[in-house]
């Protein structure tokens, strides 16, 4: 049963010239302890989703235009101001992708770090700088640099210090919004190993976004395509890696280059991603799809296999393809 | 941080002596001739020559020049006034208290009127309160320090009587050339907090304090504010430079016998060693407000801290230490 659920969730960014549509009906759902991959291009919507999960996109222009996002069967978006603030930080937390501008640069990282303790949980501020310092050893830093400032620490170091401040509440669920983009290839593997660990050991649920697929093989259970902010394919790592059905997934696993096959070119996907502010009619992919002819129509999700879901016409729903 | 210092004080050493040379210059070259100017046209050559000779007229620029340094250093000698004979620093140390007490309680009162409305002003970005608050700057920025004065005379001098007019016989003379000076700054603090407040708000930390479920009034006054006075303080430090120097035109509105009136006498006497004597005060005080500025920083800013002094800052409070490896879990 999933514990986390989100349903047609619909997010503009609303501004005096335009409206832009970054999430469109956007569903999801993430079991306990589960990996979901949220995969695309940069603009696709991806982190729009997660600001939109945790309600906080920026004031002026962010839009719930439809949706619900089910927390143990709460409603998010309905939940009161006081509600909200037991879920940001304490039962959902967030991991961002650029951690050289994520934490505050005049407040020592311990404190940072038991602030977050002291928000969600009953206990004096010796106790919650005592968590923090231990949560600095959990992700390998030594507790007594609990007392130095963000500009002390490196890139990846810094990332750790917010991956201990994200889960120092035991999260139920994890947002890591490309939490490895920013850093050095070397350090990408020992802060997503990291993460891994840190998830099992607090038994919380991820929704890993990234544009990464080897990052999403390796780690994800589940995985979502996200183009021009709607879900283009979903189902099991093993649906998508094994048998992918959109175009736009093919595309992308074609644009990866073989180490088997002696190429001198990449593969890209050819074209742009349309503009949130002006998407075409019909097929969001239609312009880039080497598929694509004038029967292209916006399309519904449709079940092709158990649990794998593509929006495409070419795509035939459950009962027509196979089985 | 002792050592960052005392290096800071010995470099106002050669700035102070560029200033006074560069003053000292412009004084020489200026066109009008003092004694003409305090004994009028009729007077004899003979007359002329022996009063050039005792107000140290006489002789050439580098002469006069190597006399007026010799005198600051020697015996702390700025000269003294052409017209009442008395010397610079007597007459300046007179005079300090007035500007004092006006300069510096205009900027504390302007600072904490203005750092507040900035607060509010960028919390409401782009709504009514926001547009309000603005369109106040803009009027009041527009408005000459001394059409203000003028009018808080009218206003609550002549007409509702609440404030004597002139002088600075008791507490109350105080008020009106306070609130003078605090317009024109406090209007520049809370420009400059306002945006500084919208840049920060903007920031990635920011949002992570949101994530982390910080609540809003956290979000702007321990995460926010901080972060936005870092610039809002090198304005506050200006403030403070120019106010300890006095204000020309409110002390003149108001008759308040400060620096600022000082320097206006002395302006239409051609009082030479007033004038430059007042320059170089206002200097220092600006070189040592500078200082301050720097000092206030390094305590702001951990940044700041290390490359002024080139080490960190320690913590003060002891910090907690794990007792046992597992012992509490998170």
């Amino acid at each position: 049963m999933a514990f986390f659920e989100v349903k047609d969730l619909t997010i503009h960014y609303e501004t005096s010239e335009e409206e832009i549509e970054a999430v469109n009906h956007v569903s999801f759902s993430i079991d306990e302890g589960e990996t979901l991959g949220l995969v695309g291009e940069t603009g696709a919507g991806k982190s729009t989703t997660a600001y939109g999960i945790l309600r906080i996109l920026p004031d002026r222009t962010g839009r719930y235009r439809s949706g619900e996002i089910l927390y143990n069967g709460k409603d998010i978006l309905k939940m009161e101001e006081h509600e909200m603030k037991n879920i940001r930080g304490g039962e959902i937390s967030m991991i961002f992708q650029d951690p050289m501008t994520a934490l505050n640069p005049l407040m020592r990282v311990g404190d940072q770090i038991a602030e977050a303790v002291l928000l969600h949980n009953k206990c004096s501020k010796a106790e919650a700088t005592r968590r923090a310092l231990e949560m600095l050893e959990t992700v390998g830093i030594d507790p007594a640099r609990g007392e130095e400032f963000p500009y002390q620490f490196s890139g990846g170091m810094q990332q750790r210090v917010v991956i201990a401040m994200a889960l120092a509440c035991s999260p139920k669920l994890l947002l890591a919004d490309e939490p490895t983009t920013a850093l050095d290839v070397t350090i990408q593997a020992q802060v997503l190993d990291l993460m891994n660990d840190l998830k099992k050991k607090f038994k919380s649920a991820m929704l890993l976004i990234t544009h990464d697929l080897g990052i999403v093989a390796e780690n994800c259970d589940k995985v979502a395509i996200m183009y021009a902010g709607e879900i283009v394919e979903y189902g099991t790592l093993e649906h998508i890696f094994d048998n992918p059905m959109h175009p736009y997934t093919n595309g992308l696993f074609n644009a990866i280059p073989s180490l088997d096959k002696d190429t001198d070119r990449l593969n890209p996907i050819p074209g742009l991603m349309p503009d949130p502010a002006n998407l075409p009619e019909g097929c969001n992919f239609a312009p880039r799809c080497p598929y694509a002819n004038e029967n292209c129509v916006q399309q519904e999700l449709k079940e092709v296999e158990q649990g794998h879901f593509v929006r495409c016409c070419r795509v035939n729903g459950r009962g027509n393809d196979n089985e | 941080m002792v050592k960052y210092i005392i290096k800071r004080l010995l470099w106002t050493i050669p700035v102070l002596l560029v200033v006074i040379i560069a003053v000292f210059t412009i004084m020489y070259f200026t066109p009008g001739d003092s004694i003409y100017a305090l004994y009028g046209q009729d007077i004899t050559q003979e007359q002329y020559d022996k009063l050039a000779e005792s107000m140290g007229l006489s002789g050439g620029y580098w002469e006069r020049l190597g006399n007026y340094l010799w005198g600051i250093v020697s015996r702390f000698d700025f000269g003294s006034s052409y017209v009442s004979k008395r010397p610079v620093v007597t007459m300046i140390a007179e005079r300090l208290k007035p500007s004092l007490i006006i300069g510096i309680f205009s900027v504390i009162f302007s600072q904490l009127i203005a750092i507040p409305i900035g607060i509010v002003a960028a919390t409401h970005h782009q709504k009514g309160l926001d547009w309000g608050i603005i369109t106040g700057c803009v009027v009041f920025s527009c408005i000459p320090q001394y059409i203000i004065a003028v009018f808080l005379m009218l206003i609550f001098c002549l007409q509702l009587r609440w404030f004597p007019a002139a002088g600075i016989s008791s507490w109350k003379h105080y008020v009106l050339p306070i609130v003078a000076g605090l317009i024109g700054g406090g209007v520049q603090t809370i420009k400059m907090t306002r945006s500084s407040m919208l840049e920060v708000i903007r920031q990635d930390y920011i949002r992570t304090a949101r994530a982390k479920g910080v609540p809003e009034r956290s979000v702007i006054y321990k995460h926010t504010l901080k972060n936005a006075l870092i610039p809002v303080l090198t304005t506050i430090g200006m403030q403070v430079g120019g106010a300890m120097g006095g204000s020309i035109l409110a002390e003149t509105v108001f008759t308040i016998p400060g620096m600022g009136l000082l320097l206006r006498e002395a302006t239409g006497n051609l009082d030479f060693p007033v004038i430059m004597g007042n320059i170089i005060f206002m200097t220092t005080c600006h070189a040592v407000i500078n200082l301050l500025t720097d000092i206030v920083y390094g305590f702001v800013d951990p940044r700041v801290y290390v490359s002024l002094y080139g080490k960190k800052r320690e913590k003060k409070k002891k910090t907690p230490q794990i007792q046992q490896p597992g012992g509490a879990s998170a």
